[in-house]
């Protein structure tokens, strides 16, 4: 494997009790890049996040992660290993203060002064957040939500994020704020993988694309070579 | 009789008469007035656009027009009704539907089942509901499963629906009791956008038997391409009403709603839209 291959995702398949869903699903990320899960809905798009992440035990295939199996770790062993996943519908603690739910995110972070390093650095990146520290996420606007669910993963101190539909139910304005804000993490040197509904948009960002199908990868490229392809287009995505 | 006097005069609405009549309406949670003094007619036959950020009490509207959390101050009239404290129930049963932003079927129940609980339920209040389903309620639900794409996955339970068929299966269980007013809310958030055109054929086909629908959303491209007239919400207050086509020549709205970038994104939608009215 080579140093800039940092999450390589090998002949996964996964389901739940009743039906498989991913079937023989591989792909890699490399560091520093963006890469975009696409396709059409149920099929299979979170449950390859929930797979990497270890919320899902995969019953064939592979996770590598910084070169070191991850597959076989619990979910919060990936995390401590630096892997984030930040699930759809942002999952906050609607009756704890937006200090309070980001310094859950560093739950596990060892020693304390490393945890107010990483609030600075994410009071940076969202500085919203500092504004409403002391609100209870439960009266935040949609847009602010959102922005906590990435600020909570943030706090872990992860290199890769991976995003579950980060634009979904966001009014106009602040999708584009929220797509500010990923750009700023790879900028910041984070690889990002994202699962999102609009594929015209975020072939514009991304590095790489990969099309699930029915829980398989039928198509991957790059954004350019996307839209060089009006039958794959047509066929999942439309326009 | 008076009662019985009282609905003839009420029935006798002029057609041009508004479908719906939303008068200085207020909704507050205790000092947030999440719907601000608010009125707007809605003619029959129209399809009106609600949009607005997070938070602007676009789905508070929804809830207090159906009756899920009525007004504290203003009125609600419906076909000449004043519906503003009527019970949910009874203002579906007058001919108005809603779905939700959230999936609001029964997991445990197939598709049809989901219609028929539906149509048993949606136009009058049974007090004897029956453990038989008579064939009339069975060929209405699947009539109406055809019309929404979904009669092969009639006997599907609903918790194994995809998320553009749980859409659809909710617009169905909405559609069958008739009415007049459908309110969808936020109807294709998180549809990839061939699914989108899917779900957008299916409300054009119920626009065109003459139902009068008002949808939430925040897709632009959805909602321009099918709303009559347009209606931008900020703070529980009206920022915006006017033509789709408009839009993204008011300030306010891209201030406060649609920002630079999605206004740009816009123009050419609602170019083709024009192209397509004229």
């Amino acid at each position: 494997m080579t140093s800039d291959r940092l999450l390589v995702v090998s002949g996964l398949c996964s389901g739940y009790a009743s039906r498989d869903v991913l079937r023989n699903v591989s792909f890699e990320v490399e560091s520093g890049s963006l890469v975009s899960i696409i396709g059409p809905n149920g099929h299979g798009k979170s449950t390859l996040l929930k797979t990497i992440s270890g919320l899902l035990r995969p019953t064939s295939g592979s996770v590598s992660f910084k070169g070191q199996m991850i597959s076989e770790m619990s979910a919060p062993q990936i995390v401590a290993h630096g892997l984030i996943h930040v699930p759809q519908g942002d999952m906050l603690f609607p009756d704890m203060t937006v200090l309070e739910n980001l310094q859950m995110g560093a739950y596990l972070t060892r020693p304390k002064s490393e945890k107010v390093i990483r609030l600075e650095e994410v009071y940076g990146i969202l500085p919203r957040l500092a504004e409403r520290r002391g609100q209870f996420a439960r009266t935040l606007s949609g847009g602010e939500r959102r922005m906590l669910s990435i600020g909570r993963g943030l706090m872990s101190g992860g290199q890769l994020i991976m995003l579950d539909e980060p634009s979904l139910g966001l009014a106009p304005i602040v999708i584009d704020q929220v797509y500010d804000v990923i750009e700023d993490l790879k900028r910041s040197g984070r690889t990002i993988v994202i699962v999102e509904e609009n594929a015209m948009r975020i072939a514009e960002k991304a590095d790489w694309l990969c099309l699930l199908d029915d829980g398989a990868i039928s198509w991957s490229g790059s954004g350019e070579e996307l839209l060089k392809q009006p039958e794959v287009i047509e066929a999942y995505l439309g326009g | 009789m008076v009662a019985q006097a009282t609905d003839d005069k009420e029935k006798k609405q002029p057609q041009d008469a508004p479908l719906l009549s939303i008068r200085s309406v207020s909704k507050f949670f205790g000092a947030l007035a999440a719907v601000d003094s608010l009125s707007c007619d809605l003619c029959r036959g129209e399809v009106l656009g609600v949009g607005g950020p997070n938070g602007a009490g676009k789905t508070t509207l929804f809830d207090v027009i159906s009756g899920l959390d009525p007004a504290n101050r203003g009125q609600v009239i419906f076909e000449g009704h004043d519906i503003t404290r009527e019970s949910p129930e009874s203002i579906c049963h007058r001919g108005m539907a809603r779905t939700f932003q959230l999936n609001a079927g029964f997991d445990t129940l197939t598709a049809q089942e989901n219609v028929e609980v539906s149509l048993i339920y949606g136009q009058t209040n049974p007090i004897f509901p029956g453990f038989s389903i008579g064939s009339e309620v069975r060929e209405r639900s699947a009539a109406v499963l055809e019309t929404v794409g979904l009669i092969d996955r009639r006997h599907s339970l609903t918790a194994e629906l995809s998320v553009l068929e749980r859409k659809l299966l909710m617009v169905a269980t909405a559609i069958v009791t008739q009415p007049r007013l459908l309110l969808l809310d936020e109807p294709v958030g998180g549809l990839t956008a061939s699914e989108m055109d899917a779900f957008q054929r299916v409300v054009y086909q119920i626009k065109n038997t003459g139902v009068t629908i008002v949808l939430i959303e925040h897709v632009m491209r959805f909602l321009v391409s099918l709303s009559d007239r347009v209606l931008i919400m900020h703070h529980g207050q009206k920022i915006y009403e006017g033509s789709p086509g408009e839009l993204v020549s008011d300030k306010t709205v891209v201030d406060v709603y649609l920002g630079k970038g999605a206004s740009e994104r816009l123009k050419p939608v609602i170019a083709q839209h024009s192209l397509e009215n004229d």
